[in-house]
């Protein structure tokens, strides 16, 4: 299958930190786990997104030391987060309903 | 380019950042192309085509420095952050030097609501009652606060409880003005030293007083009705007579 850039990062970014705190790296192996590759994302992409939804307030940063030793930075979703991401997955719905419904008409 | 070389790159176009937000910063995508490195070697790269295909992998790092720099809003929000903390310390340091001023604010308010009596032992009490009678003298005012009478060590006299404070809670109270007024009999008799009067007292950090508080003692003879608070200074006479009351106990 043909892969494609994504045009709904925050809404992906939002679901995948609902169930649980994650870091930069970890997310890219999620979003490209649970797309099945399908996903191509440049990685350093990530970091605007994560940032900006820092600054929004969707989600909260700390560290974390892993058993390495090396210190990863871990992104935590807010409650103002979980708002946001119920309000645009509910736009997608709509969103993706109505192409399906252009899509399938008769 | 090597992984360092793409962090600079990227912090060159975010532009103005703390220094704890460029750590930050260049840890994090640090940390992110050394993990993915790590994932390659486990999957049969060398060291150095991992090192090399993970920051292929991470993009332009132009695109991504200047994608990052819309998030931090440029040098002008640091600037004002820093002053922001600036403000927020200053008022910080002002407030703690203002604590004990509220403490002062507070004391002379309480005063005028919940008057300070310390209590003396009596061997007999005729009577007692509590006061709520100001006088204005200058920019303070003197609170008449409880009077009580009987018989103590022996004697016949008459205890009266005062307080003094400026007219605006927090401000100082002239230091000798309660120490100047006399409680004198129906004969104009008085007591003076500490056999007659005691005084205590709020003061600052710095020795100004804000309330102070005194205990008048004068000598009364059987029949006696009443006494008065005088004071009388700077070509300003004030009398104030109390009414010695019949009955009441002590609190």
């Amino acid at each position: 299958m043909k892969k494609k850039s994504i045009d709904h990062a925050q809404l992906l970014l939002l679901k995948l930190l609902s169930a649980e705190d994650m870091y930069g790296y970890q997310i890219i192996l999620e979003l490209a786990r649970r797309s099945s590759n399908v996903f191509e994302l440049k990685e350093g992409t990530l970091y605007p997104v994560l940032h900006g939804m820092e600054r929004d307030g969707y989600v909260e940063a700390y560290e974390k030391t892993a058993p390495t030793g090396r210190v990863r930075r871990y992104y935590h979703l807010t409650r103002a987060g979980r708002a946001a991401l119920a309000e645009e997955e509910k736009a997608w719905q709509e969103y993706s309903g109505a192409v399906n419904a252009v899509l399938h008409f008769a | 380019m090597d992984r360092n070389e793409y962090c600079e790159r990227v912090l060159a176009e975010v532009g103005r950042l703390t220094n704890d937000e460029t750590d930050d910063l260049r840890n994090e995508l640090a940390g992110h192309i050394e993990d993915h490195a790590e994932a390659l070697v486990e999957h049969g790269y060398t060291e150095e085509d991992a090192a090399a295909r993970a920051v292929e992998l991470m993009g332009d790092p132009e695109e991504t420095g200047k994608a990052l720099r819309d998030q931090y809003g440029g040098w002008w929000l640091v600037i004002m952050r820093r002053i922001a903390v600036f403000i927020t310390l200053v008022v910080c340091v002002q407030s703690f030097f203002m604590l004990p001023i509220f403490s002062n604010v507070y004391e002379s308010v309480r005063e005028r609501l919940r008057p300070t009596v310390s209590s003396v032992s009596w061997d007999e009490l005729d009577g007692a009652a509590d006061l709520c009678e100001r006088i204005p003298i200058g920019d303070d005012i003197v609170q008449l606060n409880r009077i009580e009478y009987g018989v103590r060590e022996g004697k016949r006299q008459a205890v009266l409880w005062v307080s003094a404070y400026d007219r605006l809670p927090g401000r100082k109270v002239y230091e000798r003005l309660i120490e100047t007024m006399s409680l004198q009999s129906e004969r104009c008799e008085t007591m003076y030293g500490e056999d007659g009067n005691w005084y205590s007292s709020c003061r600052s950090s710095g020795g100004s007083l804000y309330v102070h508080y005194g205990q008048h003692t004068v000598p009364l003879e059987e029949g006696d009705t009443y006494v008065t608070f005088v004071y009388d200074r700077f070509g300003e006479r004030v009398e104030t007579r109390i009414e010695l009351p019949e009955g009441g106990t002590q609190p």
